[in-house]
């Protein structure tokens, strides 16, 4: 029988709350810098797991943890209680499911990244107090320096298949695990560089009765307090796999599980029948997972006696499972879709054939799961014609990775759309392009194929891109949270993410992912006065489409390293966040600020693309003594928008920022928020550098009535008291034949910009092209003239109602 | 002896042949006539208009193999001025080659020769373009095809071309040869072989008209009629033992068919072999050309009071199962798989280097079949973070890199030239060079992180396409392994797997052979075709019977490298003394006794941490090494270690173990007599200097163990004598053993594997 594990979808509380909310409290309220700390950031929890039923001292180690006062771990289940400093004893419920945990540190500076936190039903035991005496322990350890060798002992039996698995990267350690394991005699029987991904493991069917060794150490013989791992050495059954490893919803299934150890054979891989019954609806998982494996509804199964879950995932599709003889043309196995498929491929050149029958203009989504579900496969999907020669599309690669280093979400499974060029029978191919000379049949997948149903996934997850971060709103300021998109089936349109269950004090727009847009700032703001809080941030996405609304909940991300290449990054249970110390400024953007015009009056812009954006930014600075220049830079913003840079000088509180609006950019809603940089007076009188953010901007892009377009030879460098004059031509769009009336303009001003005048020109009927003439005033400022643009309103029926601009960049000389 | 000089004189007295000229039996072809003139000239050497930007505004292509551009360029560019068919005599071409107008390149030929004779005959004729229609070189035959020679003698070659016409032509004369010993035998222009005072074995290449044809001679060592009953004597006495000897428990038969190819040879060639080695110094030869380390004392002694019949075999299969020999190997394969660290602008390499180093180790220390071992490389396919083969494809990222390493490293085989141009000494086209590299046309890469020029961590994996075009010709070429047939391929099908298919076919002339050679050349010191990745009809195998024995052993055993390493180590060659008698001493090529040879950078510096008992502590890259880290189990070369770059090591930028420079210098000698790191090894109280200084034996005792540890041998009375003498002449009994230990790192007997 399946066994549930609770809904983690509310943030878990210690069981002393009441004290531990006193204690944050204190701490934070107690904290009185101006200068805005930095996020705490937890690199080690030592060790980083505990028994089922069972307690443990705990040490958290990281930066800026100062003040550090309570844990916050995603099961109910776990309880830390504070000693004293950085330990802490953790209290572990007897009914926690085994498995991989997130906790966060509660600092002065409010919540810390997250790690992970392991639950084991086997004896857990410190690297120190291992005595060898036993097997089916899990013991904690770290390679504390470069060159350290770790050993362990354990006595065995003839004929005995003994499992040695170390986890490191796979519960956020950066040690690169290479085991190895030794007979009594010092001969080396069996070494491991990686198995599952790069963590190890070793299978290993004992010769005979004696004393074994393990040695553990560093590929590279790296080492420090963060190079933690767990190891595990057991007789006990170890799932690996499952097939079919995803199961309609509601549906009881019987699946066979593939591992070590499972009944009695002397076999490497065993296996082993059982009945699951999947939940219907998602429950969060005691597992890591990967980046972009957002969006599957999956649950877990543990295998009585097993200590290390597995998960399944669910659909509302028919699932088929692969035959094992569809490997050419004419044994192709047949599919109705929608369905999905669990195959295998465990031969380096097996070839999985399915076909299906489709008419013409019939829209398919493929999708496709490997690496994603832990599998050592990249997968490559073709489609071929009735004949089964020719190939008509293929499938690679996800490529984008909206999450950058921080949050890489590409991956090598295949994903695509296509149509049916004709009514028929076709043929659909999956292979392994990794396969090799070897047989693994650990080279298990899942293939997902539907109509055009629109779907989404959210993820949301800290604003920082050096470390791993942690989202702290302090008061009376303002943080970012990021959101990332994952579209399905060709959803294109706006995602609107909506907070819920906010406590008072805290106030946070709604905001949108606009079309084809995949990433988005939502702000977070704190008043001056909100009481201390710690819990999980409650988002949810929205999509209209078609009469249809579809909702989703936003889960969790974090970055997990910055040491390697290619970034890393995890799901998270939940979207930790707290509120802490005052905020050292407050920056507030306004992206509607009405415009004064000498011929139209105040006018509120309309924006559409080929026209420029003005922010308004107000700065409030907390110690009004303390002036210093506030570099200005957008953040978040949708990927066709170049980004600009602007300052706020000492003594000003407010300024502007303009963003260019790329003439492709399609209609919709979009949103983006300004990043301030500055510096603060700190407790102890020196200057420290911060960062702040506005609240966020939304603005609807139109469909443009026309676009504006300077002649390239217009003068750049200009001389006091000159004349100038600049050619353009205007682009009427989308049918418009009204009145184009054509201005000077600069943020908040039109015409007469600081010392520079332009003389409006008016274009009626079919005219495009014309001339405005700029004056140089003898006073004009000299340099730069920042976010000067030629700004044209279109008017019908002598109203407003369509604004287009255009940058001019001049600089202004003696 | 008598019957050979008799057919050497012979064979003399014929001298010279006339070979019949094409010019005189009809017309003149460009392709069969006139290009190998131009070759035999030099007029197209890669000196001369050969070059890649031709010579004065006149190109050739090298040595004549696109007769079509060369007809152009002769007959067509620069408006034809280098050729007048209705004044021949005048044309600028023969002005050129007779130096009649001046020419950079001297005179080639004279009016009155033979080779102008047919160039102007062709160009009376009308300068006839080369043709489809043109006889076509089908085969060059060199007769006699093997010879023995006396000391001294000389004999004529007679080169026979059979042409697609069904018809023969001897062009002797206008066939170009080269000897590959000139030491031994030197060739004239017009193919008559001189001998020298040497004996030995050679051979002349023969090239003609795009062909070549080897011939293989051999000159046996003069020895009195007295010398030559010993001799013959001895060696079958020794061939007789090998018959009526039991076979040894341990000893592989194969190791007896070894010993009887040589016997033959060594017959031939008039040689007695060495004397076999003392327990002494073969317990310290095999350990280190084994395991790379040297025998401990206790090894040593168990091994010289082991008194077992099969105690050489027993020690064989002891050292093969030791963690050392997997490791040693893998310094040896990873220099051949360039599993390079360096060059590049951070250290992110290590991860990779270290993990494909240790796959290395794994295969060699679990006896992975060298099929699958290669095999494993050259599919490889997956994330470089988790798949550790496919950490070769790192450093292996251009189709050159693919081409020439897969056949310099597996089929012992030199193919760069052919890149750009017919390969001179062998049958590699441009064809040839470019269908490999069809092979791995589709060897994609993606993901991966730019680490300088080099990315880790990509993903090598099967691209949907991939095409190679012939650099000449445009034309698409099919994937095709060296003189193969092209590979039947699906369109779902990779190459590579065929590639390695075809490799591993018993009849395959390369793979298996490299195989064997590499590691015959590993523990003789030279390989039986020598360079070990040189295979050529015209670098002939030193004793082809040999080879082809090995190898089909190799193939047969499954590609067990361990059992061929059993084979090697348990012949009579392997075990023959290093001290040459009289008739061995010039030799160099039949193995007739072990040719010593200094140890490598990284043995040797591990050799001098055992005895000294100091190890070297190893740094760089993010980590660093546990303590008593060995120079032999370092992963790449990027490790800082002066003394290792010093004596040799290799910079793994190619996968030809001649990177390893095994010859003396004077950086080696200020090396062991001003190196921080001698000078700490020598001066470390922990040390072995610090034990013997501190311990109360007698100086005699002290001795013997340090000759036990050096040299796995006891002192003779003599050296004990002297060492005492000199320890007890100094006051400072730390500095006394330091001073001695130090003089006897630098013996030859010390350095060197004898």
């Amino acid at each position: 029988m399946i066994r549930f594990h609770p809904n983690h979808r509310l943030p878990a509380l210690p069981r002393n709350t009441r004290l531990w909310l006193t204690i944050l409290g204190t701490v934070i309220l107690n904290s009185s810098a101006i200068g805005q700390p930095p996020t705490p950031l937890l690199k080690t929890v030592f060790p980083a797991g505990c028994q089922a039923g069972g307690s443990e001292r705990v040490v958290m180690t990281g930066e800026a943890m100062d003040g550090i006062s309570a844990i916050r771990s995603s099961h109910s289940g776990i309880v830390f209680d504070h000693d004293e400093d950085n330990h802490f004893t953790v209290h572990v419920a007897a009914d926690t499911p085994p498995g991989f945990y997130d906790v966060q540190a509660i600092c002065a500076a409010g919540i810390s990244s997250t790690r992970t936190f392991f639950v084991t039903t086997r004896k857990h035991v410190l690297e120190a107090e291992d005595d060898g005496s036993t097997v089916n322990v899990a013991i904690s350890g770290q390679i504390k320096e470069g060159g350290e060798v770790d050993q362990f002992q354990f006595p065995g039996k003839a004929g005995q298949r003994i499992v040695i698995e170390c986890w490191a990267d796979r519960m956020d350690s950066p040690l690169r695990a290479i085991l190895e394991l030794f007979d009594s005699s010092g001969q080396r029987l069996a070494s491991s560089a990686g198995y599952f991904g790069i963590d190890p493991a070793i299978s290993y069917s004992l010769p005979t009765d004696g004393q074994y060794v393990v040695r553990l150490y560093d590929l590279e013989y790296s080492g420090s307090t963060n190079h933690f791992y767990r190891l595990d050495i057991g007789v006990g059954p170890r799932v690996l796999f499952a097939l079919p490893s995803v199961v309609q919803r509601g549906q009881p299934t019987q699946v066979t599980l593939y591992g070590w150890n499972l009944n009695e054979s002397q076999n490497v891989f065993t296996h082993f029948t059982v009945d699951v019954t999947p939940p219907n609806t998602p429950i969060a998982l005691p597992i890591q997972r990967h980046p972009a494996s957002v969006g599957s509804d999956r649950f877990a199964y543990h295998l009585p006696g097993s200590d290390v879950p597995i998960e399944f995932a669910t659909t509302d599709v028919p699932v088929i499972l692969d035959p094992a003889a569809n490997h050419a043309a004419t044994a192709a196995c047949p599919i109705t879709i929608p369905c999905e498929v669990s195959g295998q491929l465990s031969q380096g050149n097996e070839y999985d054939w399915y076909c299906f029958e489709a008419k013409r203009g019939e829209v398919i989504h493929v999708a496709a799961w490997g690496e994603r579900i832990g599998a050592p496969v990249d997968l490559d999907i073709m489609v071929l014609d009735t004949t089964g020669q020719q190939v008509l599309a293929t499938y690679h690669d996800e490529i984008t990775n909206t999450g950058g280093l921080r949050f890489p979400t590409s991956h090598l499974d295949p994903a695509g759309r296509w149509v049916a060029p004709t009514d028929g029978r076709f043929f659909l191919v999956v292979r392994n392009l990794i396969g090799g000379l070897s047989n693994d049949p650990r080279r298990v997948y899942r293939l997902n194929l539907r109509h055009e149903e629109s779907d989404f996934s959210l993820v949301a997850l800290p604003h920082t891109t050096a470390s791993p971060g942690a989202i702290n709103v302090h008061r009376g300021g303002r943080t970012i949270v990021d959101v990332l998109a994952f579209r399905h089936r060709g959803l294109t349109g706006a995602i609107r993410i909506s907070p819920q269950n906010l406590p008072p004090g805290i106030e946070c727009q709604d905001v949108w992912l606009g079309p084809g847009v995949n990433s988005a700032p939502l702000v977070l703001t704190a008043t001056d006065n909100a009481k201390q809080f710690v819990g999980a941030l409650e988002l949810v996405g929205t999509v209209e489409q078609q009469g249809r609304t579809i909702q989703h909940p936003v889960q969790g991300g974090t970055m997990v390293r910055t040491d390697l290449p290619n970034g890393s990054g995890r799901l998270t249970a939940d979207v930790p966040w707290a509120i802490a110390d005052q905020a050292p400024l407050r920056i507030t953007a306004n992206g509607h600020e009405t415009r004064k015009h000498h011929l139209y009056g105040e006018l509120t812009v309309q924006h559409s693309a080929g026209g420029i954006l003005d922010v308004a930014v107000h700065v409030q600075r907390r110690d009004s003594k303390h002036q210093a220049p506030i570099r200005l830079t957008g953040v978040g913003l949708p990927g066709l928008i170049s980004n600009q840079v602007a300052t706020i000088e000492p003594d000003q509180q407010t300024g502007y920022i303009s963003f260019y609006l790329p003439q492709h950019l399609p209609p919709g809603w979009y949103t983006l928020a300004i990043g301030a940089n500055t510096t603060v007076a700190g407790a102890d009188g020196k200057e420290r550098t911060v960062e702040a953010f506005s609240n966020t901007v939304n603005f609807e892009v139109h469909p443009p009535a026309f676009q504006l377009e300077l002649d390239p030879y217009t003068p750049r460098r200009v001389q006091r008291g000159e004349v100038v004059k600049v050619n353009y031509t205007v682009h009427r769009k989308n049918g418009f034949i009204g009145k184009i009336h054509t201005e000077l303009a600069a943020p908040g001003k039109v015409t007469d910009v600081g010392n520079l005048r332009g003389r409006g020109v008016t274009f009626v009927g079919q005219t495009e092209s014309g001339v405005i003439q700029i004056i140089v005033n003898e006073d004009a400022q000299l340099g730069s003239r920042p976010f000067l643009r030629l700004y044209a309103v279109g008017v019908l029926e002598d109203e407003v109602r369509f604004h287009g601009s255009c940058f001019l960049d001049l600089e202004i000389i003696e | 002896m008598k019957r050979l000089s008799l057919i050497t004189c012979l064979a003399t007295l014929l001298l010279p042949l006339v070979p019949v000229r094409a010019s005189e039996s009809g017309s003149v072809h460009f392709t069969t006539d006139v290009i190998p003139i131009l070759t035999k000239l030099g007029c197209n050497g890669g000196g001369c208009h050969g070059k890649a930007t031709g010579q004065n505004g006149f190109k050739l292509s090298l040595w004549g193999f696109e007769p079509q551009a060369d007809y152009r360029a002769l007959v067509k560019e620069s408006r034809g001025r280098r050729i007048s068919p209705s004044v021949p005599d005048q044309s600028l071409f023969l002005l050129k080659a007779t130096n009649t107008k001046p020419h950079g390149g001297g005179m080639r030929t004279s009016v009155d020769s033979d080779e102008y004779r047919v160039l102007r005959q062709w160009i009376a004729n009308g300068a006839i373009p080369p043709s489809e229609h043109d006889p076509k070189l089908q085969q060059l035959e060199v007769t006699p095809s093997q010879l023995d020679f006396s000391i001294n003698a000389k004999h004529a070659l007679t080169v026979t071309a059979s042409y697609s016409d069904s018809t023969t032509r001897d062009v002797t004369q206008g066939a170009l040869y080269f000897s590959n010993a000139k030491k031994i035998a030197s060739v004239t222009h017009d193919g008559i072989v001189h001998t020298n005072m040497h004996s030995g074995l050679f051979a002349v290449m023969v090239r003609f008209g795009g062909k070549v044809a080897t011939f293989h001679g051999a000159v046996p060592r003069q020895n009195r009629v007295d010398e030559e009953a010993l001799v013959t004597s001895r060696l079958d006495q020794l061939e007789s033992q090998l018959r009526s000897t039991p076979t040894i428990d341990d000893t592989p038969p194969t190791s007896r068919q070894v010993d009887r190819l040589l016997i033959q040879q060594w017959k031939r060639l008039g040689i007695l072999p060495s004397q076999p080695s003392n327990a002494e110094t073969f317990v310290r030869r095999v350990t280190l050309d084994i395991c790379g380390t040297l025998p401990t004392r206790q090894e040593v002694e168990d091994y010289l009071n082991d008194e077992r019949a099969d105690k050489r075999a027993k020690l064989i299969n002891r050292l093969l199962d030791r963690p050392e020999y997997a490791v040693y190997f893998a310094l040896k394969w990873a220099d051949i798989l360039k599993n390079r660290g360096s060059g590049y602008g951070t250290s992110k390499q290590r991860a990779g280097t270290a993990l494909f180093s240790g796959w290395i180790r794994n295969a060699i220390a679990t006896n992975k079949p060298y099929d699958r071992f290669v095999g494993e490389i050259l599919t490889a396919s997956g994330n470089q973070n988790q798949i550790p083969p496919a950490i070769w494809y790192r450093s292996v990222r251009t189709l050159p890199d693919y081409v020439e390493s897969v056949a310099q490293a597996f089929l012992g085989v030199r193919i760069q030239c052919a890149q750009c141009h017919h390969h001179p000494f062998e049958r590699w086209s441009q064809q040839d060079y470019f269908s490999l590299a069809a092979v791995f046309a589709r060897v994609g890469r993606k993901g991966g992180f730019a680490d300088a020029e080099v990315p880790t961590s990509e993903v090598i994996y099967l691209k949907e396409k991939g095409d190679v075009f012939h650099p000449r010709t445009g034309d698409l070429l099919q994937p095709r392994p060296l003189g193969g047939p092209d590979f039947e391929l699906g369109p779902f099908d990779d190459p590579r797997k065929s590639l390695a298919h075809w490799m591993i076919q018993p009849e395959n002339p390369y793979f298996a052979r490299t195989m064997v050679n590499r590691i015959w050349a590993h523990f003789l010191g030279r390989g039986i075709i020598d360079p070990i990745d040189d295979a050529r009809s015209t670098n002939p195998p030193s004793n082809p019977e040999l080879l082809d024995a090995l190898a089909s052993d190799f193939t047969q055993s499954g590609f067990d490298v361990k059992h061929l390493i059993r084979v090697i180590c348990n012949s009579s060659a392997y075990g023959a003394d290093s001290i040459p008698n009289q008739f061995n001493q010039n030799d160099e090529q039949t193995f007739a006794r072990f040719y010593p040879r200094r140890l490598t950078a990284e043995v040797l510096l591990d050799g001098i941490s055992q005895v000294l008992e100091v190890p070297t502590q190893f740094s760089g890259g993010k980590g660093k090494f546990p303590a008593g880290t060995r120079a032999i189990e370092l992963p790449d070369e990027n490790i800082p270690a002066h003394f290792l770059d010093v004596f040799g090591r290799p910079a793994r930028t190619s996968a030809c173990e001649c990177e390893r420079i095994d010859e003396a210098s004077l950086a080696q000698a200020l090396e062991l007599v001003n190196s921080s790191e001698i000078n700490r090894k020598l001066t470390d109280e922990n040390g072995l200097v610090g034990r013997l200084s501190a311990n109360t034996l007698a100086h005699a005792v002290n001795v013997e163990e340090i000759f036990l540890r050096y040299f796995a041998r006891h002192p003779q009375p003599n050296e004990l004598a002297t060492a005492v003498e000199f320890l007890e002449t100094e006051e400072d009994r730390a500095e006394a053993y330091r001073s001695l230990l130090w003089s006897l790192l630098a013996t030859n007997e010390f350095m060197f594997n004898h």
